[in-house]
């Protein structure tokens, strides 16, 4: 177990180090800097203020000098500072944060509550049709485009409802119903695929439980149905759906960047889209390491949530 | 219910019996449909300069024309025919989606070919590499790889299938690894056979299903890709149609005023993408059951 936790610890953490030579070469990799657009700002600039400005963000050194610069400074803590507002890449992302997460949980929430019972029904119903039906309404969940959801909910929200995101953002602590009523919609949204995946995949758990030997043996002992429903499958079930929850936080984090874009939120996705079109090295690169950091951590623990419940794991 | 499950065993048993196409066709009217509808999107994106009415950046006489007979989905803020645009879309959406899986699966499925064949330090050095890929969703992943290497199809599909290929790295490497110690493999080796034909022409066969298999799954989640990408801008630029960017950039500023602008390519988008998932749903669960549920 030890050397099993030590191995996980090792390869999380190269990928973490691949994960900075991606983001930064390929970031990187684009002509152009972000300096004509901080001096754009401000009129009259000459190519003596150019070449000033990029020494001083250190933008004229040699990209490996560059990257070597940013992993010191992200070993002492520091993700260094925003080209365009100066504040802290950490400041940045705190004041964002908050509205991708409070998407991010209320998207997983809505797919718990919609998308584990759909993947039971269309596993263990009786009826030909009415799996059929769940099976293909969740494969629909998963191929509807959640950008064009979006649009069409603010296009038609209008039309029909009178119903209009609101426009300015409100904060949880100050405004919670309007918080509320700000988020509720674009979680939805997220929600839907979210929901569509996990009913899949709860699908294919319970039908291979439900093959199993014991379960033959449940029936044959004259259990009810119930009982072998809630005792015997869904609780062997839940095993594997613990490991779904790493794909889950990877679809919602997915979610959020597009989601955020449509219904003007002020989170992280937005923040990562506009840096990316400002060419804002520090804080693109910031954003997306924290994703990544935080997916290998999800990942990380799943695996040894799934290696404490399943002994066979540990073994092999 | 009990017998519900009895049914189902013996179906199954009796379904792999009988492998006969017509069987297999009178099962799945769900998959057939789903053919027939790829079939006519991918007939539509290669005749597109045929069936279009307009081109796909001619100005007709009609801006912001509701749907009607001359103009069944409506025209745009620039006059455009939204029919001819999304039949010009589906080109580079399958473009797009084929060119990305192609280079995905063939790609993954060969390192991931030579990690399990080789071994050693070479396996832990590729697996360490998949890991990186995968340490990202695969969108995000592709978002900043397309943001790097500028927006234009090939670029994008590059980006989508860096995305994709860690899954048939990963499946590919475990089927080269089940198959790597069968006694056929032993025998090829001890009558001198070079390991590059061993790969290709004992072990690829073995690999080939689940990896067919992984590609036509992953197709759906490719055109989804790029439709995201270039509706967030980093994907198809604003000149050649696809049913991503027909949805941003100056479209978004009047789509209250015009919202037929945003109903088409959104509707074919979300029919090709749910036609490739039910066909890659269908062939997992027929040729190789054990990837039920793998992403």
């Amino acid at each position: 177990m030890r050397r099993y936790l030590g191995q996980r610890l090792l390869f999380a953490g190269v990928s973490l180090l691949g994960l900075t030579v991606l983001v930064f070469v390929f970031l990187r990799a684009v002509p152009g800097d972000a300096v004509a657009q901080v001096l754009g700002e401000s009129a009259g600039s000459s190519p003596q203020q150019v070449a000033e400005l990029r020494h001083t963000l250190h933008l004229d050194d040699p990209l490996p000098v560059q990257y070597v610069r940013w992993i010191g400074d992200l070993l002492h803590g520091d993700m260094g500072r925003s080209i365009f507002t100066g504040h802290t890449v950490i400041y940045e992302i705190r004041e964002r944060i908050g509205a991708t997460f409070e998407l991010a949980i209320l998207a997983l929430l809505f797919s718990v509550l919609f998308g584990l019972p759909l993947g039971v029904v269309s596993a263990m119903a009786g009826n030909a049709i009415v799996r059929q039906v769940v099976r293909i309404t969740s494969i629909l969940g998963l191929a509807l485009p959640n950008f064009w959801i979006g649009t069409m909910v603010i296009v038609f929200g209008v039309r029909w409802f009178g119903w209009a995101p609101p426009t300015q953002y409100r904060s949880i602590t100050d405004h919670p119903l309007q918080n509320l009523e700000q988020f509720i919609i674009p979680a939805l949204v997220v929600g839907v695929g979210l929901a569509a995946s996990l009913s899949r995949m709860t699908r294919s758990t319970v039908l291979e439980v439900r093959r199993e030997d014991y379960i033959r043996t449940a029936f044959a002992k004259g259990l009810k149905d119930k009982s072998i429903l809630m005792r015997h499958i869904l609780r062997t079930s839940m095993i594997p759906v613990v490991t779904l929850f790493a794909i889950q936080v990877g679809i919602v984090v997915a979610g959020a960047v597009v989601i955020e874009n449509v219904f003007s939120l002020p989170g992280s996705g937005r923040l990562i889209l506009d840096s990316i079109s400002k060419k804002d090295y520090p804080l693109v690169e910031g954003v997306i390491l924290l994703y990544g950091i935080f997916i290998i951590f999800v990942n990380l623990l799943t695996d040894l949530v799934y290696c404490l419940l399943d002994p066979r794991v540990r073994l092999a | 219910m009990a017998a519900v499950v009895y049914d189902e065993i013996t179906t199954l048993r009796g379904r792999r019996r009988r492998s006969s196409l017509g069987a297999w066709v009178r099962k799945q009217p769900v998959t057939i449909a789903s053919l027939g509808i790829m079939i006519v999107f991918f007939g539509v994106a290669v005749f597109a300069n045929q069936l279009a009415p307009y081109g796909p950046n001619q100005p007709t006489s009609a801006y912001f024309h509701p749907p009607s007979p001359s103009f069944p989905f409506g025209t745009d803020n620039l006059g455009r025919d939204i029919l001819s645009r999304v039949m010009y879309g589906a080109r580079t959406s399958l473009i797009a989606g084929v060119l990305s899986v192609s280079i995905g699966t063939l790609v993954g499925a060969l390192i991931g070919m030579l990690a399990g064949y080789i071994g050693g330090v070479v396996d832990i050095i590729i697996q360490r590499l998949v890991d990186v890929l995968m340490s990202l969703p695969g969108i995000l992943l592709a978002l900043v790889v397309a943001a790097g290497l500028g927006a234009s199809l090939v670029n994008v599909s590059f980006a989508i299938a860096l995305a994709l290929l860690p899954v048939s790295a990963r499946i590919a490497r475990g089927s080269t690894l089940s198959v790597k110690v069968a006694p056929y493999i032993e025998s090829a080796r001890a009558v001198g056979a070079s390991w590059l034909r061993i790969v290709f022409r004992y072990i690829l066969p073995n690999a080939a299903a689940p990896i067919l298999v992984i590609g036509s799954v992953q197709l759906g989640f490719a055109i989804l890709a790029e439709a995201s990408l270039s509706y967030l801008g980093l994907g198809i630029p604003l000149g050649t149609p696809s049913w991503g960017n027909m949805l941003s950039g100056s479209a978004l500023l009047y789509i209250q005023r015009a919202p037929w602008v945003g109903v088409a390519p959104g509707v074919a988008l979300t029919l090709v993408v749910l036609a490739a998932n039910l066909i890659g749903d269908a062939a997992r669960d027929s040729l190789d059951p054990r990837l039920r549920g793998a992403a």
